[in-house]
């Protein structure tokens, strides 16, 4: 414990604590200074600009929220609209898909209608071809029959060459004409 | 712990074997015994006069000056007209020129018994004022909605003093009106603070005289403003203690207390500073002087233990600053409210994180 006496005489020096006004009116004159020129340039410029940059902060906010309101509603809107649009295209496409069904029912139906009136029209003409052919042949038989009774006529000899006559006649024409 | 044990036997060896150089050759045994028992080290008693002149030649007090670490701890910390610098000087480079401001000035500024010659101290505050000046235009240059560079930095503190000191202890109506003189002294005080951590320069802070100057503001600011808020029969009739003019007789003990409780209010600012900023270089210094009181090779443990210090004063330097404008925005407030004592929470607060390190080194 002695020695903590022995810093005494040091440190009780009394330099520590001289008391100089002239250093006190220094520092009041240097402090006076700072306060001026900062407080004008400094502090007040520095201050507003918090206040400013407050300002700014809460604008935006206040700025992005109003927008954010805008953009929710407006994605809701646009995502009714689309909603609707894909709604309306399947509609559409359903539509189409019916209406398409529908053309080419029709169309087969119509083809084989075609088809149908062709094949019935051919027939027809083949009946009238033949029933023409048959008319043209019945009346070709009549005239060689008119011509075979006509040469019979003609000779009017015995039966029995009228018999030689027609047979010759029938032996004279095509075989399977008749 | 360890930290303040070693600063103690740093003080206790340093100041014992300086005795020798100072009191009777007589007295001289027993202490150097002393001190060597202290330190542990049986050839530091002998060398110690030797490695005296080192340390005040490395310490840059050669010369006539009292060479024993004592007086060169006091040295470093106390005012005086002589300020060294690195440079040329008598024509050749030193690491220890001397500026004395005596011969400079000489009788000029001596005004009766007034002596305005500027200090030491006087210097440095001027050059730690031009730093902060420098700092704070050369940060004005990034103002900005959207900050950058050095203005971010300055705008934290500033920021941080509006919106952490003043408006929660004066009330956001009347913060802005006093915040000028905070936001000017919390940067004073941390630009003296810190320019006193720099080589060659000194603590302007460390001196009575500079932080009763500033306590003094604080002190007109918190009267000025508890005038305003009470007018002036008010404000008398505060320093009656709030006692009923029923109860008269006791004015004659209350207002001597209330006077003398406006005034330990700027004391205490003005020792909690000084002490605080005396007491981190006294450590400093302690532990370098053990190199030289001890034995070089303590450098190790001494360098870094004074680092670890160093960085500590860093530390103090803010909150230093943040204490004073803080308890100053917290006596305005007080006047504000009308019945300046419910500081007391504050006070305690400031106490008891500010005298850790003047303890330290007792």
């Amino acid at each position: 414990m002695a020695l903590f006496a022995v810093p005494a005489p040091v440190l009780a020096a009394g330099a520590l604590t001289d008391i100089n006004p002239g250093l006190t009116l220094w520092a009041a004159i240097t402090f006076l200074v700072m306060l001026a020129v900062l407080s004008k340039f400094a502090w007040g410029p520095i201050v507003k600009m918090l206040d400013e940059r407050g300002k700014t902060i809460s604008e935006a906010i206040e700025a992005a929220r109003k927008e954010r309101a805008e953009a929710e509603k407006l994605l809701a809107s646009q995502k009714e609209s689309l909603a609707k649009a894909t709604r309306e295209a399947a509609d559409i496409a359903k539509r189409n898909q019916l209406e398409v069904e529908a053309l080419r029912q029709e169309l087969t139906a119509r083809a084989r209608q075609e088809a149908d009136e062709l094949v019935a029209s051919a027939r027809k003409q083949i009946i009238e071809e033949k029933s023409k052919a048959a008319a043209e042949l019945r009346s070709m038989v009549a005239d060689l029959a008119i011509d075979a009774a006509g040469k019979l006529i003609k000779a009017s000899l015995d039966e029995k060459t009228q018999r030689q006559l027609v047979e010759d006649y029938l032996r004279q024409l095509p075989a399977g004409r008749a | 712990m360890i930290a303040s044990t070693l600063v103690t036997l740093a003080l206790r060896a340093l100041l014992a074997s300086a005795e020798p150089e100072q009191v009777a050759p007589p007295a001289a045994a027993p202490v150097e015994q002393a001190a060597g028992q202290e330190a542990h080290a049986p050839t530091a008693g002998h060398g110690a006069p030797a490695e005296h002149g080192e340390a005040a030649a490395e310490g840059g007090h050669g010369g006539g000056h009292d060479a024993s670490l004592g007086a060169v701890m006091m040295h470093h910390v106390t005012d005086g007209y002589v300020v060294e610098y690195p440079g040329v000087c008598e024509g050749r480079p030193s690491w220890n020129c001397e500026w004395n401001l005596r011969e400079t000035f000489g009788d000029s500024l001596r005004f009766g018994a007034l002596d305005m010659t500027p200090t030491k101290h006087v210097i440095f505050m001027w050059l730690a004022s031009a730093a902060l000046l420098l700092v704070v235009f050369t940060a004005l240059r990034g103002k900005a909605v959207v900050p950058k560079g050095l203005y971010s930095f300055v705008e934290v503190l500033v920021a941080f003093v509006r919106n952490e000191l003043a408006v929660p202890n004066i009330g956001p109506e009347n913060a802005d009106r006093f915040l000028p003189y905070l936001l000017t002294a919390f940067f004073f005080i941390l630009f003296l603070n810190l320019f006193g951590l720099l080589p060659y320069s000194a603590t302007a802070t460390a001196n009575i005289n500079v932080t009763v100057c500033l306590a003094l503001f604080t002190f007109f600011i918190t009267q000025y403003a508890a005038i305003r808020a009470m007018g002036l029969g008010g404000f008398l009739k505060h320093l009656t203690g709030g006692v009923p003019a029923s109860l008269a007789w006791l004015w004659p003990i209350m207002i001597p207390v209330e006077i003398l409780g406006l005034f330990t209010k700027p004391f205490a600012l003005t020792v909690r500073l000084f002490a605080n900023m005396v007491a981190g270089h006294f450590v400093i210094l302690a532990l370098l002087g053990l190199i030289f009181a001890i034995s070089v090779w303590v450098f190790p443990v001494s360098v870094a233990l004074a680092l670890a210090i160093f960085l500590l004063e860093l530390f103090v330097a803010f909150v230093q600053a943040y204490i004073f404008t803080m308890l100053s925005a917290l006596f305005i407030g007080a006047a504000f409210a009308g019945h300046g004592h419910d500081e007391g929470h504050g006070e305690a607060h400031g106490h008891g994180e500010a005298h850790a390190p003047a303890e330290a080194h007792h």
